[in-house]
């Protein structure tokens, strides 16, 4: 007989509840989710974070993570995150956001957050719609995708605006200092968003401003899609819209060259 | 349990996401796992020519089915229940069919939004 | 005894807001309150508290309902149009039971108005405002000396009951200067092991929040407010009454217009006339009570308000019996003047109701409709 030993490499989260998420099947949220618990669990955060849940699918995620959780008015998370972060400096405030909260209702709040350098981590879920609410238009839907709001596709001569491009927005801002996309559609990818959300996690932990990873997902049951299908939609089409790459880094401003995923 | 006398390592991931699991019903092993623990499992010489270098184990349960493990998978280690075969939420979910290809390099519990994988890598040369 | 300064009421506010503890302020600049936003980004930074003045009102409430949520002492400042904004966070600080304290600096309205006192925000303050079943603490000081001490109250009552507190001022209040003695308050918050942030030390996690999905929680939410608003009922209303014992007359009136018609009731007692006043101080929770009791034994009651007629409706609502109701208003700005409201009383009490009035704004016998 001989013996093989094993060392575990993967699994679930200690801050993850015994039960299945709320989210759908194939929905990135929950890639990402533990992506952001495994850093909160390698840096030892757990016992003094706030987890800023948005309005949004995400809002669930107080339903099975072991954090302080502080849920937020729709849009208003960058403010109500500076408010704790204001009052305890050396709490880890993870704000956690989808297209509406961010890019729309919430436009004013994270400009001027990163504006003023909040020390605060933002990550910023990019599926270019509408989950929670039944699969409406996003500003980050594409020209052409068909969501709820735009039945005939998202057309910009008609006055349905552009797909928003939040990193590049934030980019000139003087607080920000770690700006970076990425995606969550293949394995390679996975592990590329789960350094650059370290890399966003080392600018609060070493106090040096305000700092956003945007992670490009999937939604497929508002796109009408098979999960796989939908990992296939990120590479062909948002990848093309929303380039990968690091967009700030330690405050100085990137091109980041578009990449296969 | 007999230990072999020597004990060689291959290099392995490391993606250390669990600090504690609770393995889920119905697996053989009911263990609390420490991070840095080891499984120490039996083999006939046999098996240890032909063992894999990686295990993977699915929580039915926690498993929606949604088959994105299924598209990083190399080695034809994992695969969907049959239509029909659905686990207590109705969804169908992630098996091992073919344990013995697993290189343990982890890629499906990447792709898993329910963290529902959980991999092994051995340590051991073959 | 404290140091006695002549200060004016916006400052006043802000100062008593520090010594009372205040950690937090966040704010946007609005006429006529910008001297407590001022006072605020001078002193605030130099203790070693937070001091922002945000993007938009609407970011101003939510970095208070998080500082709230952190568990410091915390509060906002604006006029009518800035608090019409904020209206959704005051409803998410209720929701999540977060104390924070908001000061409300009327002006002529609505919409942008002009930046003339007003109390045309009666309703917004203590009918709602925001959505959903609550109410805020509302206080109406009537001087830069109450303003002081109301707000030094506010920080305990939003403590206690961890619900939002509203005070109520308006553009005399906030822009006029008083001598006040401002005590040194020690500050005694309570404990908070609801708040988020800071280290756990194998605490339970805490969530503040106001949504859940799961069945009848919400109702429950509900109630537990409910029986809170009962509480506060019982043990913090508010109310001055002063000569209403033999009024023929009870003047009912917050804030600066209590101030006129003091005085209308100095002059008409100096005439023989037999008038009072009721001042409410808190306005919710309103003191019906009072007003029924004084209502056994007087028959006319005239309300006056910088406003087309708010909380008379709630002087109604204490059910005055066979007393009659008439009021006076100046909304957009204007300011009720004495003889306006001298002509009344004498109408009333002295005519017997014979004649013409000439003052606008005036109700005799005033019924809902």
């Amino acid at each position: 007989m001989s013996d093989m030993e094993m060392k575990k490499i993967a699994g679930r989260s200690s801050l993850w509840a015994d039960k299945p998420s709320p989210y759908c099947p194939g929905c990135g949220h929950g890639v990402v989710h533990r992506v952001v618990c495994e850093l909160i669990e390698e840096y030892h955060l757990a016992d003094n974070c706030v987890f800023m849940a948005p309005v949004g699918c995400s809002i669930l995620a107080y339903t099975f993570l072991g954090l302080d959780v502080c849920q937020a008015a729709h849009g208003r998370t960058p403010a109500a995150a500076t408010g704790i972060k204001r009052a305890r400096p050396d709490t880890f405030v993870l704000a956690y956001q989808g297209d509406g909260d961010l890019a729309s209702i919430g436009t004013a709040e994270i400009i001027h957050a990163a504006n003023r350098g909040e020390n605060i981590t933002t990550i910023f879920v990019n599926n270019a719609i509408y989950g929670m609410t039944g699969g409406q238009m996003a500003p980050t839907t594409l020209l052409g995708q068909k969501a709820t709001t735009c039945p005939s596709g998202r057309d910009a001569l008609s006055g349905m605006g552009y797909p928003l491009r939040v990193c590049e927005l934030l980019q000139s801002l003087g607080g920000v200092t770690y700006l970076a996309r990425t995606s969550v559609h293949t394995p390679g990818n996975v592990i590329k968003t789960k350094q650059a959300i370290k890399k966003a996690f080392d600018v609060q932990l070493q106090r040096q401003g305000f700092s956003l990873v945007e992670v490009l997902t999937s939604c497929p049951v508002n796109w009408g899609m098979q999960p796989v299908e939908a990992l296939d939609f990120v590479d062909k089409q948002m990848i093309h819209q929303y380039p990968l790459g690091e967009y700030k880094v330690d405050g100085v401003c990137m091109t980041p060259a578009a990449k296969e995923g | 349990m007999e230990q072999k006398s020597s004990v060689d390592y291959h290099f392995y991931f490391i993606l250390r996401a669990v600090l504690n699991h609770r393995k889920s019903n119905g697996s053989p092993h009911n263990v609390n796992i420490e991070v840095g623990d080891y499984i120490v499992s039996t083999l006939s010489d046999d098996q240890e020519s032909d063992m894999a270098k990686g295990k993977t184990e699915t929580d039915i349960d926690m498993c929606k089915g949604c088959g994105l493990c299924l598209t990083a998978c190399k080695s034809n280690v994992i695969k969907l229940s049959e239509q029909g075969q659905a686990n207590k939420y109705g969804y169908r979910y992630l098996m091992v069919a073919h344990p013995e290809q697993c290189t343990g390099c982890g890629m499906c519990a990447l792709m898993c939004p329910d963290s529902a994988i959980t991999v092994w890598h051995s340590t051991a040369k073959s | 005894m404290g140091e006695r300064v002549l200060m004016k009421g916006n400052v006043a506010i802000a100062e008593a807001a520090i010594r009372a503890g205040l950690q937090s302020y966040f704010g946007y600049p609005i006429t006529p309150q910008n001297e407590l936003i001022a006072y605020m980004s001078s002193h605030l930074p130099a203790k070693g508290r937070t001091f922002i003045q945000a993007e938009s009102e609407v970011a101003a409430i939510n970095m208070v309902y998080g500082a709230a949520a952190a568990g410091v002492r915390c509060m906002t400042s604006s006029s009518g149009p800035g608090i019409s904004l904020k209206q959704e966070g005051i409803s998410y600080l209720v929701g999540a039971q977060l104390p924070a304290v908001i000061v409300n600096i009327m002006r002529g309205g609505p919409g942008l108005g002009n930046i003339a006192p007003s109390q045309a925000d009666y309703f917004q303050s203590c009918k709602g405002g925001g959505h959903g079943d609550y109410h805020l603490v509302v206080y109406a000081p009537s001087s830069v000396q109450e303003a002081a001490d109301l707000t030094t109250k506010a920080f305990d009552v939003a403590d206690r009951y961890r619900n939002p507190v509203l005070i109520l001022g308006d553009a005399i209040i906030g822009q006029m200067m008083e001598p006040i003695v401002l005590s040194e308050v020690t500050p005694n918050p309570p404990p908070k092991p609801w708040a988020v942030g800071g280290a756990r030390n194998g605490r339970k996690p805490n969530l503040i929040n106001s949504l859940s999905l799961e069945e009848g929680v919400v109702e429950k939410w509900n109630w537990t407010f409910h029986a809170k608003y009962q509480e506060i009922k019982k043990t913090e209303i508010m109310v001055e009454t002063l000569y209403c014992e033999d009024a023929d007359l009870i003047l009912v009136a917050y804030g600066v217009t209590s101030r006129i018609c003091k005085e209308v009731m100095r002059h008409a007692r100096a005439q023989g006339l037999k008038v009072g006043l009721i001042r409410p101080i808190t306005l919710w929770p309103f003191p019906y009570k009072a007003l029924a009791q004084a209502a056994r034994k007087t028959r006319e009651f005239l309300v006056v308000e910088m406003s087309v007629g708010q909380m008379i409706e709630d002087v109604k609502l204490a059910g005055l019996g066979e007393a009659a109701v008439h009021f006076h208003g100046r909304p957009g700005g204007g300011i009720p003047r004495e003889q306006d409201i001298m002509e009344i009383i004498h109408h009333v009490l002295v005519n017997k109701r014979a004649g013409t009035l000439t003052t606008q704004g005036t109700v005799v016998d005033w019924e809902i409709s």
